[in-house]
């Protein structure tokens, strides 16, 4: 049996917490109508609670759990150099010595670079490339899929007309202006896309609060 | 309606629209209309993607989420914790952002009492940790090294019988990555199947997220999506365990359709206004002319 205990966080399931939670949120709400000294007042706690709770986290799950199971127990006294380069970032407030904390930004800057050139964007980009080149003309056990095609044409027309309106190289002649005007529409489109899923997202935000506050709050939602 | 009519109604207060849209979302929860939930192929796909997983897999849960998704993620993860219970296969919960094993722990409960799932046994969380990509590139070699041995409570890790087998991350055989924004799908994708340690992902993706993560499923390196709350609706659907997203897609398609009618009257309303101002301004001319 593993050890899973209970926090204080149980306490705080029942009505008291439901009390904090339905004031905060009313107050969080209440800068629908207008701003005020209250909604201020919870902001600053959200942040400042957020920031604490990460904070917390972070030494107890990374910096207590690394030194106490790999320095210690399993002696990996190496794990000081990382360490010590990461502690070289404090001398950023001395300007004297501020140039040392240079040295862990460059250290981090190099790696992130390094990766974000490969991993992070040339071979997600070359499966793009590779599943965008999709047959205009698809048969389907032997037979013309219409709509598979159909698909693809939509496709692969909507790519080159969105790659071309990025394409600042030359300018369009009037003959041409079909094009940027395509390229605009299809970006549009996907922006209009975007726009719906996000419209979605904050619906399902407020749904949760409006369940909280009608439900385990009030406790007049139906079952 | 007269211009000056459609004048006020564009100029309306935004207050009132934010009244209108509390009623259209509030209203259904107390009269439900069992709006119709269709299962579309992404969520057909990620559902076929656990079916199909080979007998006592592992499967990464990466909950990469903040308090706010509540209404999406917890009917996702109450269904997705059964199904993968239900099939056999042992659960790891991970998550990148400082929230988020707790929170998944906290919304899979339910799930977790109603199978009698054991901690250690069945699932375990392996907390969080900062540094994602030394901590996914120490987990290409040895996944316990990279999370020290320990898990979310400070237990060892390495004696838990939910860990036999599971040594690096090629022994996963699937990752679920809930998203609520980065890191998330892309730092998976880079990591871990860029490098050919895992390619079975799929994802249960914040409405906001489905379409960066739409692109990524077209592109093959997503199986399927569980999008919103209308996936975990139909999720749902397809467990046959309707819950609070099945409830809430009535509050949803009355919201839509209040957005909807409210963008149509306001073009409406413009282009009146402009064609009135337009023979106006006409008119005015042709008085000095």
């Amino acid at each position: 049996m593993f050890d899973v205990p209970t926090t204080w966080s149980a306490f705080l399931r029942g009505d008291i917490g439901n009390w904090i939670g339905a004031f905060l949120t009313l107050a969080i709400f209440s800068i629908l109508w207008k701003e005020n000294p209250i909604y201020r007042w919870c902001e600053h706690i959200f942040v400042g609670s957020t920031s604490a709770y990460s904070v917390v986290t972070t030494f107890s799950s990374t910096i207590k759990t690394g030194v106490q199971t790999n320095m210690i127990q399993n002696g990996d006294w190496w794990e000081i150099i990382p360490i010590c380069l990461g502690l070289l970032i404090y001398f950023q407030p001395f300007p004297g010595y501020r140039w040392i904390s240079r040295f862990p930004t460059a250290y981090w800057v190099g790696y992130n670079a390094g990766m974000g050139l490969t991993i992070r964007t040339f071979m997600p980009l070359l499966t793009y490339a590779r599943t965008s080149m999709l047959p205009l003309i698809v048969t389907t056990n032997g037979a013309f899929d219409l709509m598979a095609s159909f698909n693809n044409t939509v496709f692969v027309g909507s790519l080159f007309l969105t790659l071309l309106y990025f394409f600042f190289s030359f300018d369009f002649i009037a003959r041409q202006q079909w094009i940027l005007s395509g390229g605009r529409w299809i970006v549009m489109l996907a922006f209009g896309a975007s726009f719906g899923t996000t419209v979605m997202s904050r619906i399902s935000l407020f749904l949760g609060r409006a369940e909280f506050l009608l439900g385990d709050w009030l406790g007049i939602l139906p079952k | 309606m007269s211009v000056d009519r459609w004048r006020k109604f564009i100029h309306m207060d935004k207050r009132i629209i934010y009244l209108i849209m509390c009623i259209g979302v509030v209203a259904p929860m107390f009269m439900t209309f069992g709006l119709p939930i269709t299962v579309e192929r992404p969520m057909q796909d990620f559902f076929n993607v656990i079916e199909n997983l080979p007998p006592d897999s592992i499967v990464v849960v990466a909950h990469e989420a903040s308090p706010s998704q509540i209404s999406e993620f917890k009917p996702m993860l109450i269904c997705l914790m059964t199904h993968i219970y239900q099939k056999g296969h042992r659960i790891v919960i991970q998550s990148f952002w400082a929230q988020g094993n707790a929170l998944a722990l906290e919304w899979s409960k339910s799930a977790f009492e109603a199978n009698g799932m054991i901690y250690g046994t069945d699932y375990v969380c392996v907390g969080y940790r900062t540094g994602l990509t030394a901590i996914m590139d120490g987990a290409r070699t040895n996944y316990i090294n990279a999370y020290s041995d320990r898990d979310h409570y400070g237990n060892t890790l390495s004696t838990m019988p939910v860990m036999r087998g599971f040594e690096k991350a090629s022994d996963i055989g699937l990752v679920v990555i809930f998203t609520g924004g980065s890191p998330g799908v892309g730092e998976y994708i880079s990591n871990w199947q860029s490098r050919g340690d895992v390619m079975n992902m799929i994802a249960c993706a914040a409405a906001v997220q489905i379409p960066p993560e739409m692109v990524r499923y077209q592109a093959g390196m997503l199986q399927g999506i569980c999008g919103g709350m209308s996936g975990a609706a139909q999720y749902e659907k397809i467990m046959g365990m309707p819950g609070s997203a099945t409830s809430g897609m009535d509050s949803q398609g009355i919201g839509h359709l209040t957005i909807i009618l409210l963008v149509i009257l306001g073009n409406i309303g413009y282009f009146i206004i402009r064609n009135a101002e337009a023979k106006e301004r006409a008119s005015r001319d042709a008085a000095v002319s």
